[in-house]
């Protein structure tokens, strides 16, 4: 008999279907091995999968709201999800099947089933009872982000004495004395003659 | 005067803001859904935006340009989603250190 687990916010609710590890001393109301989840979304269609799917939907939906909070472009693409947004109020996802020949599942969302959704994996994430393998574990700062500051930290160190030494090469550029050596010969020999 | 918050303060403000939200939850769903479908529901936005104008009257300095992009109801609309989906995000036990994160990122 497996075990159910379930998350819910306001109109979103996650089903996690799964088995204890008992070779890992767990207890029996616990789930390690997850064979099944389910997304349910009020008055929208149902999302369900295996584990491998689980982990690529959850980041998508931390780092397309991370997204759109920081005041970047928010837009999530990848071979299983796409997010975008509609407008500042409605987000369009697009669910691919990785079966051959299924259309993709478009659902549009709001505001208020977003946060209610990344509440629900947060619920998730949170849980004593669940246990997801760090390779598919949620990260809440994503790695682009990361990647952004990092990027931005970095220019903010390397930026102002690159200008500086750019600035200072346009500037002294226009003073610049080229010495020419032929030049020179032939002024030398002008003062001779004299 | 100085005008520079303490470390401790921030971090008391926003675990005061992380428990709060988790009180206010529902009403700010019912605020962001009231602007998916605002033929709907636009009394409840209105009101909010109503009411968020006043507290900015009678609390903010009125001189700042920022305060006076806050007042301004055609431009006020997007920092007031954005804000109360900040909020709506941070209401797990994890809370604190999300709502941290977005503000240092922000």
């Amino acid at each position: 008999m497996q075990n159910r687990l379930l998350f819910h916010q306001s109109s979103v609710s996650l089903e996690i279907i799964g088995l204890p590890d008992f070779s890992n001393n767990e207890y029996e109301d616990q789930i390690s091995i997850i064979s099944q989840w389910k997304l349910t979304i009020i008055d929208k269609p149902l999302i369900e999968g295996k584990l491998e799917h689980l982990g690529p939907i959850m980041d998508a939906f931390y780092i397309y709201s991370n997204l759109l909070i920081n005041n970047e472009t928010p837009i999530y693409e990848s071979k299983l999800i796409d997010i975008k947004a509609d407008n500042l109020y409605i987000h369009n996802i697009v669910l691919k099947s990785s079966k051959p020949d299924v259309k993709p599942l478009i659902i549009k969302i709001g505001n208020s089933l977003l946060s209610d959704t990344i509440n629900c994996f947060d619920q998730l994430n949170e849980s004593s009872k669940v246990r997801i393998k760090k390779s598919s574990v949620i990260i809440n700062s994503p790695k682009k982000i990361r990647f952004g500051v990092n990027k931005i930290k970095f220019l903010n160190i390397f930026l102002p004495p690159i200008i500086a030494i750019c600035s200072l090469i346009l500037f002294s550029s226009t003073f610049i004395y080229f010495y020419n050596p032929i030049e020179d010969k032939e002024k030398n020999q002008l003062i001779n003659t004299k | 005067m100085n005008n520079n918050i303490k470390l401790e303060e921030f971090d008391a403000l926003i675990k005061i803001t992380v428990e709060m939200s988790r009180y206010l939850y529902p009403y700010m769903r019912e605020i962001l859904q009231s602007k998916e479908d605002p033929e709907q529901n636009s009394v409840i936005w209105n009101d909010f935006n109503h009411r968020f104008i006043e507290l900015i009257n009678e609390r903010f300095n009125l001189h700042s340009v920022r305060v006076k992009k806050l007042l301004n109801r055609t431009v006020n609309e997007e920092i007031l989603i954005k804000s109360l989906l900040t909020l709506s995000l941070c209401i797990s036990n994890r809370g604190y250190q999300k709502l941290k994160n977005f503000l240092f990122n922000y």
